[in-house]
């Protein structure tokens, strides 16, 4: 490869790896981008003078592949460090879905949403947090007795008062379930969770 | 490995890398990654994005620090950052390599190592 040709072709490489580089968090980019830049010159210069067309390529397979792959990885462990749920986070987040499902069950005819919000909020809990995942499905199950409880009395634990209400424990199974796969779901693919750490699961230092 | 500095980084392979070839004398970004293709006879080649990672993670760590002085100013390319290893990265290295030794001893314990190895290592003592 003539120098000249050589020499444009590691500048436009040089140029489109930095601007490749957007795929990294801010902070990582402003600390480490001009470094990564440089670095990545001298390699893809000494890449060039090896082996002009194979050992280009090679190299810039490797820096795209370890490009994406890194940059995944910052902007992951950037994320849990914003997303630090703690248990107080999640014993409230369940406390609102059980407001929440109470207060749409005895005010509104929407048993859909319900479901929905009692079955995937527990789950989502028991996903994040998964060490005694029953608590999340009974505090969030325990909404619609409650609501029940103080909007039609006593009675309306024991005695449906719509066609479609249960009995009071009833809810709460599908509650605690759904919170039981959210945790098996944390165990089989722990990626899934891994945009959050529970402060109390991660071993301290 | 975790570390007791920190909950969260993974002391990983890549990091060991930087600190051996950090554990003689300070280097910049691309002195490593020249240094450790070398150690490894060309087996393991870090590109840029997992050695700023790691150098990252090590100066969170407390096991590298980025050196003010150049071991050459005149001829050195004022941009480049070169880093050192603390006394927190030795300690954390000698660990590192005293475990991978435990298991070689092991290795060799059951006739896993092959005669290449055992060259090496005869050529070691």
């Amino acid at each position: 490869m003539h120098p000249r040709v050589r020499a444009a072709v590691v500048r436009l490489s040089t140029s489109i790896y930095a601007a490749l580089l957007i795929a990294y968090p801010r902070p990582f980019r402003h600390e480490y981008g001009t470094q990564m830049t440089q670095v990545f010159r001298t390699a893809c210069l000494h890449a060039a003078r090896s082996e002009p067309v194979s050992g280009l390529s090679r190299f810039w397979v490797r820096a795209v592949y370890d490009l994406f792959s890194s940059a995944f990885s910052e902007r992951a462990a950037t994320l849990r460090g914003q997303h630090q749920v703690t248990k107080h986070c999640l014993y409230g987040t369940a406390l609102a879905i059980s407001v929440l499902t109470g207060s749409i069950h005895l005010r509104l005819d929407a048993d859909g949403l319900v479901i929905v919000l009692l079955i995937g909020g527990t789950f989502l809990c028991g996903l994040v947090s998964p060490t005694g995942a029953w608590r999340w499905g009974v505090i969030a199950g325990m909404g619609i007795p409650v609501a029940l409880l103080l909007g039609h009395g006593s009675d309306a634990l024991l005695f449906p008062h719509r066609d479609t209400d249960l009995p009071w424990p009833i809810p709460l199974l599908p509650a605690i379930i759904a919170a039981y796969c959210g945790a098996a779901l944390h165990h089989l693919l722990p990626w899934s969770s891994r945009a959050f750490k529970v402060d109390r699961e991660y071993p301290k230092s | 490995m975790r570390h007791a500095n920190s909950s969260i980084e993974q002391f990983t392979p890549a990091m060991f890398y930087i600190l051996l070839v950090l554990a003689d004398r300070d280097r910049h970004g691309y002195g490593i990654m020249q240094e450790v293709m070398i150690h490894t006879d060309g087996g393991v080649r870090l590109a840029p994005g997992t050695l700023y990672r790691s150098i990252k993670s090590l100066v969170a760590m407390g096991m590298i620090v980025e050196c003010g002085e150049r071991p050459d100013p005149e001829l050195d390319d004022e941009r480049r950052r070169y880093y050192r290893i603390t006394d927190v990265g030795r300690h954390a290295a000698e660990g590192e390599a005293e475990r991978l030794a435990r298991l070689v001893r092991v290795a060799q314990s059951k006739h896993l190592l092959l005669r290449e190895g055992r060259a090496l290592l005869e050529g070691s003592e």
